[in-house]
């Protein structure tokens, strides 16, 4: 890639656009959780006459449905132009395949976004009927949302049968979807639950006593967490054996992320739980902000779970993360990666008359290892400087081919040779230009 | 090398089948309202930080803000379209990845001129609306000057191709006369046009590099979507649907939003009338 931005591993690797698809399933998963505890306590309050929750839900109504869903749209557009830029081939192949999926969920958008404002801007014309029922309107539009993700992420990491039919079907119901469902939307109306409970305390206009009210009425949905518990296993039971040891492996960088998540769900329980089961005590800024942002912590570890078992792919068997098609390798190796790519060299270029070290870079460029942190120019430049000659080589070679992290060499013999040329003496100057 | 495509007579590459025709109409039109609320949020927000300036009158400011939501729900609208959001998206996201970065920030440049441009007109023809306020009308005539004539500096530093550089001219050429004429509604309605057709003329040209220099990466059905009949048709009932319910809720709330003062106090869900849809 030409772009400065794009040159910096942080930004462009595998772990920027995670991040920020991870950001986004976040605001998507807060979103529909808000939704469906708003909708079940407007529900409740109305039928048992509860006026103190009315009072909360009507002065807040743009916070727990507008400002949600205008965060998760900004996300939306901000992360989806960044990973067609940093992966189109992947992004082309999800589109093509979950097109009408996708396609639901931008009507279900439309739908949401005049829920919201009819919600937020109904609440005291609107009849207790129809404004329960735009409220759950929105609540499950938003879901449509979380069914996206959910099959989006499961069909990353396991494509299933969908390697032989490129079918919609065999994509969407792949082997960890079900599983993944569930689980993302119990924990989506956790998130929503201990949102609403700092939405709580941070509101003013309300007494001590109305808060502790308030709050243990809408963490109550949590105990979902205890009952969706038996999903757990049979997520794991349902990854396919050559991910089953990245999960298990307790040294490797996966099952950290795993046991980071398990830590945070935890850590939320223990606080929400307590508060729940005293009566009395409240949960306070600091609870609330706690169990927040530990269950928002574990959702994102758990996706960045996902993300690192898939590694060097991303799009599991079928697409390495640096946008090179696993079909296309054989292909790639034969011709040579300079004839057959066409990211990097300018068009007719005749690349026998280019110098080795410029064949090099078009090759780092073309492979976007800058990408990877394992073969970052700044990263290169001190963890060789004191290496020479073959030493050297056999290092950089090391890294190249025997990385089970990094997607494999695409070139040719010559072209790898190339590329050591480059990577022997790299010039951060040169590479940022 | 590949062949030129065949081009039509002001010198564009010609669609080269009806659904490209349709994606390429789909594209400017997203095209054209992305960046018709883009123009109008960046002069909002121009006007809130030069005060002093009165870039628009308080009238034009209310107007703009009216129009707003309206054209940021329809800008989701048309992003949200499949046909045009994801292919309008790959298709710019290739093409930029060919180009060097410093013609990345003509792209960005490009954008926010045309923007600023499409707001210029807006803002022209909310002085039409306004009773014909000659002020206003000037003021959105010489905005949409400026701006029109640097995206077309910028546009053509891209492409260098010369429909569009003419008709980027002329559509400034046309607000020039209709400066002369605020009261003249005709030289508003031809910059309309003819900006609209340079927009046209932009996608396609854009288009057609990104097919040239992708052609031996890309087949035919790259371009394909997933036509399978199952998902297709419950996207359709769940669209029909979605109508329904949006119609129902945008009744429910627009009669009591819409009563006066005076009305609400006597106000009753009963009176709301069943909804009609079709």
């Amino acid at each position: 890639m030409l772009y400065p931005m794009w040159g910096k591993s942080f930004l462009a690797g595998t772990a920027g656009p995670a991040a920020l698809a991870v950001l986004l399933i976040l605001s998507a998963l807060s979103t529909c959780g808000l939704g469906f505890v708003n909708a079940w306590l407007l529900g409740r309050a109305q039928t048992s006459g509860g006026g103190l929750v009315l009072r909360f839900l009507n002065r807040n109504a743009v916070r727990i449905t507008v400002l949600p869903l205008a965060t998760t749209v900004i996300l939306f557009l901000i992360a989806c132009t960044y990973a067609v830029l940093t992966h189109p081939f992947a992004v082309s192949t999800m589109v093509h395949t979950f097109t009408w999926l996708l396609a639901t969920c931008g009507v279900a958008l439309v739908v949401q976004a005049v829920a919201a404002y009819s919600y937020a801007a109904g609440f005291d014309i609107l009849s207790p009927r129809r404004l329960r029922a735009v409220a759950y309107v929105y609540a499950a539009s938003s879901w449509l949302p979380v069914v996206a993700i959910a099959a989006i992420s499961s069909f990353m990491l396991t494509p299933g049968r969908w390697l032989a039919t490129f079918g919609f079907w065999d994509a969407l119901i792949n082997p960890t979807f079900a599983p993944l469902l569930v689980l993302i939307s119990v924990l989506a109306i956790g998130c929503g639950s201990a949102l609403l409970a700092l939405t709580i305390s941070c509101v003013r206009n309300f007494t001590e006593g109305e808060k502790g009210d308030l709050e243990r009425m809408c963490i109550r949905p949590l105990w979902l967490l205890v009952a969706a518990a038996p999903i757990v296993p049979l997520y794991f039971m349902s990854l396919p054996e050559t991910l089953k040891p990245f999960a298990f492996d307790l040294a490797s960088f996966p099952s950290i992320l795993l046991a980071c998540c398990a830590a945070m769900i935890l850590l939320a329980a223990t606080v929400l739980g307590a508060s729940l089961l005293s009566g009395t005590r409240r949960l306070g800024t600091g609870g609330s902000l706690a169990s927040s942002a530990a269950l928002l912590a574990a959702v994102a570890c758990f996706f960045m779970f996902q993300t690192a078992a898939r590694a060097p792919f991303a799009i599991s068997d079928y697409i390495y993360s640096n946008d090179i098609a696993v079909a296309d390798l054989p292909r790639l190796r034969r011709e040579g990666l300079l004839n057959s790519a066409f990211r990097v060299a300018p068009t007719g270029t005749d690349f026998a008359r280019v110098p080795a070290r410029v064949r090099g870079r078009w090759i780092y460029e073309t492979m976007s290892y800058s990408r990877y942190p394992a073969l970052d120019i700044s990263r290169l430049l001190s963890s060789t400087a004191s290496l020479s000659g073959d030493l050297k080589r056999y290092y950089l070679l090391g890294i190249i081919l025997d990385s089970k992290r990094l997607p494999p060499f695409a070139g040719t013999a010559g072209e790898l040779e190339d590329l050591i040329e480059y990577l022997s003496h790299p010039s951060r100057k040169e590479h940022d230009g | 090398m590949t062949p030129l495509p065949p081009t039509t007579p002001l010198g564009l590459p010609a669609p080269a089948s009806v659904f490209e025709a349709i994606y390429l109409a789909g594209s400017a039109l997203f095209h054209t309202l992305f960046e018709l609320s883009l123009g109008i949020a960046l002069l909002l927000i121009v006007q809130r930080l030069i005060k002093r300036g009165r870039l628009l009158s308080d009238d034009a400011e209310r107007s703009f803000k009216d129009i707003l939501p309206v054209s940021a729900l329809l800008t989701i609208a048309t992003a949200v379209a499949p046909l045009i959001i994801w292919y309008t998206l790959f298709g710019s996201a290739m093409y930029l990845r060919l180009q060097s970065h410093g013609a990345a920030w003509l792209e960005a440049l490009s954008s926010v001129f045309g923007a600023l441009a499409l707001a210029g007109l807006l803002l022209a023809a909310v002085g039409f609306r306004e009773g014909k306020r000659e002020p206003t009308i000037k003021r959105g005539y010489r905005i949409f000057i400026v701006s029109a004539l640097a995206k077309l500096v910028a546009s053509a530093m891209i492409t260098a191709s010369p429909s569009l550089i003419l008709l980027t001219g002329f559509a400034a050429g046309s607000a020039v006369l209709g400066l002369a004429r605020p009261r003249n509604a005709a030289w508003l309605l031809s910059s309309t046009a003819l900006i609209a057709f340079s927009t046209l003329a932009d996608d396609i040209v854009r288009f057609q590099i990104f097919k040239q220099r992708l052609a031996p990466l890309f087949r035919v059905e790259d371009y394909a979507l997933n036509w399978q009949i199952a998902p297709t048709v419950l996207f359709f009932i769940f669209s029909a649907a979605a109508l329904i319910v949006v119609s129902m809720m945008i009744r429910w709330i627009s009669i009591p939003l819409w009563c006066k003062p005076e009305d609400r106090e006597t106000y009753s869900q009963d009176h709301i009338p069943r909804v009609r849809l079709l």
